[in-house]
C-alpha cells in the first residue's frame, strides 16, 4: 500500500512546473540590493568599476532628474518579463536567485529589451549578445561584495539584510500587487 | 570545411574592382555546385521573420546591415560580402532563413545592397526612437500576457523606448522614497 502511494505521488511531482524560477535573490538569501537615492551623489564612479569589471561594458546607468540621481540596475525581478520573452531560453535564474543571461546561447535579438519594463537589458553591438548587470554573481558567490557596492563613496548602493518592510514592493513601479513574505 | 574568410575577402574585393569596369553585366542567377565553398545568399522568409535583426548582428562579414528607412525597418544584404557560411541560418530564433547556394550575377558584382525583407517600426511615444519591429514587439508582448502578465504592468512602459522607460522608472522609484520631483 504505502508503494503505491510513493508512486502516486512520484507522478504528481513530475507534472508540476517547478516553482523555483519564480524565487528571487531577496526570498533565497535574505537579503536586498538597496537602492538610496537620497545618498546619490551622481558621481558615477558605479558605471566606472562595472565596466572594469565587465571587460569594458557598463551593464548600469546612473539616471539625473532634476537634482537627484539614481543608478538604474537590473533589478532581478521575482516575475521576470525578460526571461519570459526570450526565446532561446537563454535567461534564466542562478542559484542566488540572479536573473543571468548565458550569453553562448544568446543570439542577440533584443526581446528581452524589448520586454524589460525598467530597460536594463540592451543589445551590445560588440559583444554581440544582450547584456545587463548581473549583480557580480561570481563574486557574491565567493563571498564578495559587487564592484558597485564596493565602490560607491556614498553607501548609496548597498547589500544589506532584509526586514521585512516589503517596501520593495510597495515602491517597485511594476509589482504585481501579490504577498511575497516567503524571505526572512 | 572551413571557409577561410581573409582569402574569400581579398578575392571578392578584385573581383568587384574588375567588375566595376566592366560595361554590362548580365542579369542571371547562378548555380553554385556545393563544393564551391563561399557562394550563396541568405533567403528570407517574411512570414516567419520577426525583424528583431540578430542575423545582422552576428554576421562576421558585415554582409547584413538595417536601414531605417521613414516608417520602415529594411534588412539588406550586400551578396560580395556574403560567403554563405549559414551563422545566420543557425542562429535565427525564428529559423526563418535559408541558404541558397545561387547567386544573382548582377548583385553579385555589383556594390549595391539588396532588400531582404522589410519589417513595421514601432517608435517610443516620448522621444521617438524605434523600439522594434512591429511584429516582434507585438509577439512578445502578447507572450508575456499569455504567461500572466497583467496589463497593469505594462499599461506605462509598453510605449517607451529602452532610454525613456529608464528615465520613467528611476522617477518612480526615486518618488516612492517621499522625494517630490520638479
Amino acid at each position: 500500500m504505502e508503494a503505491v502511494d510513493q508512486r502516486v505521488e512520484a507522478e504528481v511531482v513530475e507534472t508540476v512546473k517547478p516553482p523555483a524560477i519564480r524565487i528571487g535573490y531577496r526570498s533565497l538569501t535574505g537579503k536586498v540590493f538597496y537602492v538610496n537615492p537620497d545618498r546619490c551623489i551622481g558621481c558615477k564612479s558605479c558605471v566606472l568599476v562595472c565596466s572594469l569589471s565587465h571587460a569594458g561594458t557598463p551593464m548600469l546607468t546612473v539616471q539625473m532628474i532634476g537634482e537627484y540621481s539614481i543608478p538604474m540596475h537590473c533589478q532581478h525581478c521575482e516575475v521576470s518579463a525578460c526571461m519570459e520573452a526570450c526565446p532561446e531560453e537563454a535567461i534564466s535564474r542562478n542559484e542566488l536567485g540572479l536573473v543571468i543571461i548565458n550569453e553562448s546561447k544568446c543570439v542577440g535579438c533584443g526581446a528581452c529589451a524589448i520586454a524589460c519594463p525598467f530597460g536594463a537589458v540592451r543589445v551590445d553591438e560588440a559583444r554581440r549578445v544582450a547584456v545587463k548587470c548581473d549583480l557580480c554573481f561570481d563574486k557574491l558567490e565567493k563571498g564578495e561584495l559587487p564592484m558597485c557596492v564596493r565602490t560607491c563613496p556614498a553607501q548609496a548602493v548597498q547589500i544589506i539584510e532584509c526586514i521585512g518592510c516589503n517596501f520593495c514592493v510597495a515602491s517597485c513601479p511594476f509589482a504585481r500587487k501579490y504577498p511575497l513574505g516567503q524571505g526572512k | 570545411m572551413e571557409i577561410e574568410r581573409e582569402k574569400v575577402r581579398e578575392f571578392r574585393q578584385a573581383l568587384l574592382r574588375f567588375a566595376q569596369k566592366t560595361p554590362s553585366i548580365p542579369d542571371v542567377e547562378i548555380e553554385v555546385p556545393e563544393y564551391l565553398l563561399g557562394f550563396g545568399k541568405p533567403v528570407f522568409d517574411a512570414e516567419k521573420c520577426w525583424g528583431c535583426a540578430a542575423c545582422k548582428i552576428r554576421c562576421l562579414d558585415g554582409a547584413l546591415e538595417v536601414r531605417e528607412d521613414g516608417e520602415r525597418r529594411l534588412i539588406v544584404l550586400y551578396p560580395w560580402k556574403c560567403i554563405a557560411c549559414e551563422e545566420c541560418a543557425k542562429l535565427c530564433p525564428k529559423e526563418a532563413i535559408t541558404i541558397v547556394h545561387s547567386i544573382n550575377l548582377r548583385e553579385f558584382l555589383s556594390d549595391e545592397p539588396v532588400v531582404c525583407v522589410e519589417h513595421d517600426v514601432v517608435r517610443c511615444e516620448n522621444c521617438g526612437k524605434p523600439i522594434g519591429a512591429a511584429k516582434q514587439v507585438d509577439e512578445v508582448f502578447s507572450q508575456l500576457e499569455g504567461a500572466g502578465y497583467p496589463p497593469s504592468h505594462w499599461r506605462r512602459s509598453k510605449a517607451l523606448c529602452e532610454e525613456c522607460r529608464r528615465l520613467l522608472s528611476a522617477r518612480m522609484l526615486i518618488e516612492s522614497w517621499g522625494i517630490e520631483l520638479a
